[in-house]
């Protein structure tokens, strides 16, 4: 019974963070400009890096996304959804700190530009989601493997 | 552990593929060199560095807004800069758009390249009718004007 609550909760865990990584992936997929500027905004990384990332991170977003989605490769779309957090985290909280005044551009570029400390916290949020997600998968895991071990069958 | 790493390393090196794949195939595709766009989104609106703002100020039918509050503005504005703040847009856009509809261009700055607000404006400006072609952004904004130790202008909306 246990387990079958850890399966569920880690499944619902992986289709939220999969969602939220969809729906931000694909405005930015269709808008790469728009994203480089965004990028360029936060004044993080070189100028020249704003279009590769532009480019490539919208798509590293979706097939995280469709992987927790699917559940293939589950734990290494779990684990790079969490580190994809952090460093957007990084990104907000240098931007908050230096009080820049600049649109988030996580889900595509807004014309209503929220507080860049509210992405900050809302980001925040999405981690601690993700974090349990990943410990449910790994307690899920070492429950599906003492199951095989005594002879129990994992539903999944 | 070493197999959800390698997970990741394989979703990575997949969104990459396919982003660079779909980038070089994509009609919004961008220039994987080349830096800072030279132009902002779509629809044909340029980003111009000082020295052709400059040109432009010259040239008859330009107009400058400044995107920043009314507050910064009184502060210190470029002289001639029409005041349309991102924030206080709607209010005051009746005001300048006789001035911007007879424009031929219409360039937009606020507080350099962290602002974000010049965009902002220029895309309310489209929304508004302005089309792409006749709109640019100052992507140095004030800072850069001021930079190059060029006269600023405080006081109301001219």
């Amino acid at each position: 019974m246990i387990h079958r609550g850890v399966i569920w909760l880690e499944r619902v865990g992986r289709w939220i963070i999969a969602g939220i990584f969809l729906g931000a992936a694909v405005p930015k997929i269709l808008d790469p400009f728009t994203f480089a500027l965004d990028i360029s905004h936060y004044q993080m990384v070189p100028e020249w890096a704003a279009n590769p990332m532009a480019i490539t991170m919208p798509w590293i977003e979706a097939v995280a996304g469709l992987a927790l989605l699917s559940g293939f490769a589950a734990e290494g779309a779990i684990l790079l959804v969490n580190i994809l957090l952090l460093v957007f985290l990084a990104a907000l909280g240098q931007a908050w700190a230096r009080g820049l005044d600049i649109d988030c551009g996580c889900f595509g570029h807004s014309d209503a530009k929220g507080h860049i400390g509210l992405a900050f916290f809302r980001d925040l949020g999405f981690l601690a989601i993700g974090a349990v997600t990943f410990w449910l998968r790994l307690k899920r895991n070492k429950l599906a493997g003492s199951g095989k071990e005594s002879g129990v069958r994992s539903k999944e | 552990m070493r197999r959800t790493v390698l997970q990741l390393m394989v979703l990575v090196a997949v969104g990459a593929a396919v982003g660079l794949a779909y980038n070089a195939v994509s009609p919004s595709g961008i220039p994987l060199k080349g830096g800072k766009p030279q132009m902002w989104g779509d629809k044909g609106v340029r980003m111009m560095k000082l020295d052709e703002v400059q040109f432009y100020l010259q040239q008859p039918g330009t107009v400058l807004v400044d995107a920043r509050s009314i507050y910064e503005y009184k502060l210190g504005h470029i002289p001639g800069a029409l005041n349309l703040p991102a924030d206080n847009f709607d209010p005051i856009f009746p005001k300048v758009a006789p001035k911007l509809k007879v424009a031929k261009l219409v360039i937009v700055y606020c507080s350099g390249g962290s602002c974000g607000t010049s965009e902002e404006v220029a895309k309310k400006l489209m929304e508004h009718g302005l089309t792409g072609d006749r709109l640019a952004i100052f992507s140095d904004g004030l800072p850069g004007w001021m930079g190059a130790n060029l006269p600023i202008k405080s006081g109301e909306n001219s």
